[in-house]
């Protein structure tokens, strides 16, 4: 995929353009290619302000059916890790999960992302940060798997220049930004929520302050929390309006309620919410 | 305006069939079996009454059961336990043609390539012990007590990674369980969530 010849000049090309624009910065670190997969860092702007916040992420890009990792695998697998080495003053986030696809294995269950996927990172930058370029150095880990499976890791380092005033939006990348943000899952505001463990099966039930599943096609529900539900194992979902009721086997590995309670409703594949609660 | 004010019911497709409606449960009998060894023999798990018997599920490709073997890891716990008495089985579920099958001999000679120390390798091409102990992943590890209890299913350690260097700083569950359940204690971490490639069924 873009590896040809074609892809080479394209590539050379998009490079001379960023090159002439761009002369002392680059906005994206080259793709480090490995098994399956291209891993880079990537910013939203083109520079860091003192005292503000800006975006950047790890870019995954697997081959054509392979698949990397939510925060939560599932029954196997594992997330992508992100170390950080930054200058003092300059302060990374959190990775900024956007919702997962359920990827089913036999009688197994998966969570992860099946096309390119970019993990949104916040950079803070204090005040007393001095212009000049700094660098924000990874070490990111992954596992991609097709059917079967292969670890990668890399040391990306990005270099950006921290300078006062209005940071400028990157074109190329806004789309990967655009995109990572729609599919960020948005807290829902409650007005309860309980989880019941029975014999078998876990009992849900979501009373939102909004309808927000009104209208919906399909709604998915997708563990946070391990060792509550299993995950492989059909999950029967009924809503109305603001409410929702979840009943899925308990997890093998399930021993008791867990004092938080933690997972995704996806609806109809377009919009996620995050839902958090003592049961 | 009328509202749509019916319920709307979902039930996901039953993905896969076959999971045995036996489940392992800490506490219970551990299931039993019959399976055939590398060698031949047909194991099961009565003939150990009396012996506590550990379970490793393995696939030689898997990245995560790499970590543990080109460490020396595995290999240390089986030493240890079957030094002590203990009957340890590494099982094979690979399906033909999926990662990690291989034929007897070929499971011998990656015993003996691994300098690995497991009382038998069992060959369960159709998945019959892995699905009647719902083993997910490789390694999955199973302690079954003397009297044929089921003690521990789970991770072999307390870091999901495929990173040698992160088995030091593990918790080995195993390793704590086996100390626990030889010293009479009730084993804390009885079920945690196993880590690794998912069984090639």
């Amino acid at each position: 995929m873009g590896d040809g010849k074609g892809g080479y000049w394209r590539w050379m090309g998009w490079l001379a353009i960023a090159c002439l624009s761009l002369p002392l910065q680059a906005l994206t670190t080259e793709p480090v290619r490995q098994p399956h997969i291209r891993a880079s860092l990537v910013s939203e702007v083109d520079s860091l302000i003192p005292g503000g916040t800006v975006t950047v992420g790890l870019l995954l890009q697997p081959d054509p059916d392979w698949h990397v990792y939510w925060r939560n695998p599932g029954d196997s697998g594992m997330p992508p890790r992100l170390n950080w080495d930054t200058p003092a003053g300059i302060d990374m986030g959190a990775i900024q999960w956007p919702f997962p696809q359920p990827i089913p294995v036999q009688h197994l269950m998966n969570f992860g992302y099946h096309d390119q996927v970019l993990l949104p990172v916040a950079v803070r930058v204090a005040e007393s940060v001095p212009a000049g370029p700094v660098s924000l150095v990874a070490q990111a880990s992954w596992l991609v798997c097709k059917e079967t499976c292969v670890p990668g890791s890399a040391r990306l380092e990005l270099t950006l220049p921290v300078r006062a005033g209005a940071a400028v939006v990157d074109a190329q990348v806004a789309p990967l930004f655009r995109r990572a943000r729609e599919r960020q899952p948005q807290p829902l505001g409650l007005l309860g929520a309980s989880a019941v463990a029975g014999g078998e099966a876990i009992a849900i039930d979501i009373y939102a302050t909004q309808p927000v599943f009104d209208g919906a096609q399909r709604v998915e529900f997708i563990p946070a929390t391990e060792d509550l539900v299993e995950y492989g194992e059909p999950a029967k979902l009924r809503w109305k309006k603001n409410r929702l009721s979840i009943e899925q086997p308990r997890a093998l590995t399930f021993t008791r309620l867990p004092d938080s309670v933690e997972g995704l409703l996806v609806v109809d594949r377009r919009r996620a919410w995050l839902v958090k609660f003592k049961p | 305006m009328k509202t749509l004010t019916l319920w709307i019911v979902v039930v996901a497709a039953v993905i896969g069939s076959g999971l045995s409606s036996a489940k392992p449960v800490i506490g219970q009998p551990a299931p039993s079996f019959s399976v055939a060894d590398t060698r031949g023999n047909q194991v099961s798990l009565d003939d150990y009454a009396g012996k506590v018997v550990i379970l490793e599920w393995t696939n030689h490709l898997c990245p995560f059961v790499e970590k543990h073997y080109a460490s020396g890891n595995m290999q240390a716990l089986q030493e240890k336990y079957t030094g002590e008495g203990v009957v340890w089985l590494s099982v094979i579920s690979s399906a033909p043609g999926k990662q990690g099958h291989v034929s007897a001999q070929e499971a011998d000679r990656l015993t003996t390539s691994r300098a690995a120390k497991p009382s038998r390798v069992l060959m369960d091409a159709a998945g019959t012990v892995g699905r009647l102990y719902a083993a997910k992943t490789t390694p999955h590890m199973y302690i079954i007590d003397s009297k044929g209890t089921l003690r521990y299913m789970g991770a072999i350690d307390s870091i999901n990674s495929a990173n040698v260097a992160d088995i030091e700083r593990a918790t080995n569950y195993v390793e704590q369980g086996m100390t626990e359940l030889l010293a009479g204690a009730v084993i804390s971490k009885p079920v945690t969530r196993a880590y690794g490639c998912t069984v090639k069924y």
